[in-house]
């Protein structure tokens, strides 16, 4: 039985942002990043917790 | 009370301690602390030169890297501009050089003038007004003292900040709740301003001097603020709310955004006029001299003021709200409410803040109200659907690549750079981009991309393999698209591995060196930089294994789908058991029929789970021991120890992919918060155990338990206990009610898997630890 020779399929394709269009900034990668990463030097934008402000 | 100490990161600058409103629901002014009567009314210079000083000061310590200055009052542009420019100028040098500084005004807005505009574009320093709706609602409390209505100040004054020329200074609208206001109107004279973000705040008030409730409904509150979030749905949520965000962060798994909900510890902190250090001043709403510290900007630095026990119970996160709150269900999003709001002078204790809020049942009532009319908008796809989840996980590995570039900053040397370059040759080709796809998607290439960003986080720089790695990846995507792109390459240890393919061999142990990869008649050849041209390996698409070609084997054989058999990719050995060297061929194809037999078992009585692990497992790697299970790596590979017979690998298999898909599922939504805040007892072990823990071992014998229903003792209660847990998201429990679909009827089809009874040696290897105790009936 032959055990190698073309690799099967891995991934889904899909339409995506190219490698440098991809967002690394924002709080939603950062919460990507984060899952298995934990800490990460990538930070979103900060916000007021003050309940008498913004 | 324990734990760090949480530095400050927001300071509350009252710059001017009276108000041009007479607004009857005011804390400052109306409610039991009166202490602005002895406050001076403007801010002194020694107050302002010593706050500077004390903010740099804490942010040095702590290494802070922006810090949230919100200049307050009273109304603080009574201050006037020269006062508040002095402000600015002071924070602004002191705080330079050493963390970024968020200025923010909070205003009524009667006196906001282009005046002071131009001065806040000159120092960045972002507005946010006080309105509480429409005319008829704002006039309800935002009077002048003789009575005159603010409306219309306060229009103006929103107006010019929507001018162009401010808007970038915009921060939003903030309303007090009125529940004798029309919650429609409310909401339609806000969002017809179109502020960037507008919050609802509840009116401050504690168990001795509760909310008024005209109705007596205990729930008022609530239902005023789900008319207002079903206005804001059904108008397309023209703007962000802070309440409805932070309570749909919550449910899902995230932070609160807000101090008045969820268990984030307090990191603010209150500087008065006189320069005396106060917590957080709505609790003046709770008795006289609620918010006092001791302490001031002269004499006491921002850490004793930290150390403080008042702000010290604001910090403890669930160990800070009262009994009756630690076991409630909807704790992780309310966080027990505003501290202010659970005060009462007559409690058990003699009076203090272990209470529920006087709120309580709004905020229950309307965290639920919220879930319920969410839930089917926020689920992650990724849950229900194997291809969602997949291509999640595509996304997230291509994020990790971007944002392990984007940290490198340039430094990731000439071979990472060039690597990255010609990454984006093979992308602006269809198929160079599918199968950079396909290699990216090689679950080892999460491996590397972690262990990269965990390096470049921890300041230890990009290791040479990791920057080799993406040099190996774009080449085996260029092969694998037969692009006529040649990939520069290095090789180490005398091999150059492209995965998913197989490792060349270049030379002997040790040795190492720069090669070009390049594409050509549908295999590739390899040249060192080094050799003469003409010179190189060339390997053919279907070139056998060789002295200086190892090619990774691909498992075909029916009814198992075809599957990579790892035994060559460096990164490999991120299983609990080692990962054993290149196998012989007849041990390759022993593992071919191996897994063969324990499709075919898996397919005849679990064929929805095999079907599923045949579109999402690409990858065996063979371990020196144990049973299948995954390991640090992304979605689809298990690692697996030789094993006999096809009885034992069929439920160890079941048992991997099980556990696989739920750390999948992990790593791209949130299941559960809070883990290990609470404690739970599994059914089957009476152990007492993490909400991870349960939810894992639970989720892995629903698994078993479509083989052998005997799996299955205890799940339904688990289930009900997991639903119920004050950890649980909204995905957590999308899963959880997925499962209770898959073992629905299970019991009624034992009888078709009951011929196929378990080794008593085996369950140890196949369950998780908790599960010795387990009696099957």
């Amino acid at each position: 039985m032959k055990t190698y020779g073309t690799t099967p399929d891995f991934a889904p394709a899909k339409t995506r942002a190219t490698l440098a269009a991809t967002d690394v900034r924002s709080a939603d990668a950062v919460t990507k990043i984060n899952r298995v990463c934990g800490a990460t030097t990538a930070r979103s934008t900060r916000i007021s917790t003050f309940n008498s402000a913004l | 009370m324990t734990g760090p100490l949480v530095p400050f990161r927001e300071f509350v600058l009252k710059v001017h301690s009276r108000c041009d409103l007479a607004c009857d629901h005011c804390y400052v002014y109306e409610h039991a602390d009166q202490s602005w009567l002895t406050r001076p009314k403007v801010i002194s210079d020694e107050a302002i030169s010593w706050t500077a000083r004390r903010l740099a000061e804490h942010a040095t310590t702590h290494a802070l890297p922006s810090v949230t200055v919100i200049l307050h009052g009273g109304e603080p542009l009574l201050a006037g501009p020269a006062r508040l420019r002095r402000v600015c100028e002071e924070l602004g040098s002191a705080l330079n050089g050493i963390a970024e500084l968020d200025l923010r005004i909070h205003t009524n807005g009667v006196q906001l003038s282009p005046r002071y505009l131009d001065l806040f574009d000159e120092f960045h320093v972002r507005v946010g007004i006080s309105l509480d709706g429409d005319r008829a609602a704002n006039d309800r409390h935002r009077r002048f003292a003789d009575g005159r209505s603010s409306h219309p100040m306060v229009l103006r004054a929103v107006e010019l900040l929507r001018e162009e020329r401010y808007r970038h200074l915009d921060l939003g609208l903030l309303c007090t709740v009125d529940i004798h206001n029309d919650p429609v109107a409310v909401h339609d004279a806000l969002a017809e301003l179109e502020p960037p973000l507008v919050d609802f705040l509840l009116p401050h008030a504690t168990w001795d001097e509760p909310p008024p409730r005209p109705d007596g409904s205990p729930t008022a509150y609530a239902a005023w603020l789900l008319t207002v979030f079903d206005r804001w749905t059904e108008r397309g949520r023209p703007m962000p709310v802070r309440m409805f965000s932070s309570v749909l962060s919550s449910l899902s798994g995230g932070p609160s955004l807000t101090e008045s909900l969820g268990l984030a510890p307090t990191d603010l902190v209150v500087i008065e006029t006189d320069g005396t250090l106060e917590q957080v001043d709505s609790l003046k709403s709770a008795y006289e001299g609620a918010a006092a510290t001791g302490f001031d900007v002269f004499s006491n630095t921002f850490d004793e003021v930290a150390a403080h026990p008042g702000v010290r119970a604001r910090q403890l996160g669930l160990a800070g709200v009262s009994e009756t709150c630690r076991r409630c269900p909807v704790v992780r999003s309310c966080g027990g409410g505003l501290y202010t709001h659970r005060y009462r002078s007559d409690g058990a204790s003699g009076g203090g803040f272990d209470n529920p809020s006087v709120y309580c049942a709004d905020l229950a009532a309307l965290i639920r109200g919220i879930e319920e009319r969410t839930v089917a908008a926020t689920e992650s796809p990724a849950v229900r659907s194997p291809a969602a989840l997949l291509a999640a996980h595509q996304d997230l590995t291509r994020t990790l690549l971007a944002v392990v570039h984007d940290t490198l900053g340039g430094r990731g040397g000439a071979l990472w750079d060039d690597a990255w370059r010609l990454a984006a040759a093979v992308e602006a080709d269809t198929a160079g981009a599918d199968a950079l796809d396909a290699v990216l998607a090689h679950p080892y290439t999460r491996t590397w991309l972690v262990d990269a960003l965990t390096d470049l986080d921890a300041g230890r720089g990009l290791a040479e393999p990791a920057a080799e790695r993406l040099a190996a990846t774009v080449a085996a995507a260029a092969v694998r698209a037969r692009l006529d792109l040649p990939v520069p390459v290095a090789y180490r240890d005398g091999g150059l591995h492209l995965p998913t393919l197989g490792t060349v061999v270049l030379g002997g142990p040790g040795e190492r060196g720069a090669a070009v990869v390049h594409p050509a008649d549908g295999g590739f050849l390899v040249r060192e930089t080094e050799a003469a041209p003409g010179t190189g390996r060339r390997i053919a698409p279907d070139e056998p294994e060789g002295p200086h070609w190892l090619p990774v084997r691909v498992l075909r054989q029916a009814p198992a789908p075809a599957l990579l058999l790892d035994d060559l990719d460096p990164l490999r050995d991120c299983f609990d058991a080692p990962a054993v060297d290149r196998l012989a061929a007849e041990d390759a194809e022993a593992w071919a029929h191996r897994i063969a037999g324990a499709w075919a078992l898996l397919a005849d009585a679990v064929p929805d789970q095999a079907a599923e692990a045949a579109r999402t497992l690409t990858t065996l790697t063979p371990l020196s021991t144990g049973a299948a299970a995954p390991g640090r790596h992304g979605p689809g590979a298990l690692g697996s120890g030789p094993v006999t017979g096809a009885m034992e690998p069929a439920l160890g298999l079941l048992s991997g992919f099980r556990r696989a898909k739920l750390r999948a599922l992990g790593e791209v939504t949130d299941l559960y918060a809070l883990d290990g805040t609470w404690e739970h007892r599994t059914p089957w072990g009476n152990e007492h155990v993490t909400f991870s823990r349960l939810l894992a071992e639970t989720y892995e014998r629903a698994g078993l338990g479509l083989y052998d229903p005997r799996f299955l003792t205890g799940v339904p209660e688990a289930l009900d206990m997991i639903e119920n847990a004050a950890e649980v998201t909204v995905d957590g429990k999308q899963l959880i009610a997925a499962v209770r679909k898959e073992i629905s009827g299970t019991r009624s089809a034992a009888g078709r898997n009951r011929g196929r009874s378990l080794s008593p040696s085996g369950d140890g290897a196949i369950v998780l630890v908790s599960d010795r105790k387990v009696t099957f009936e």
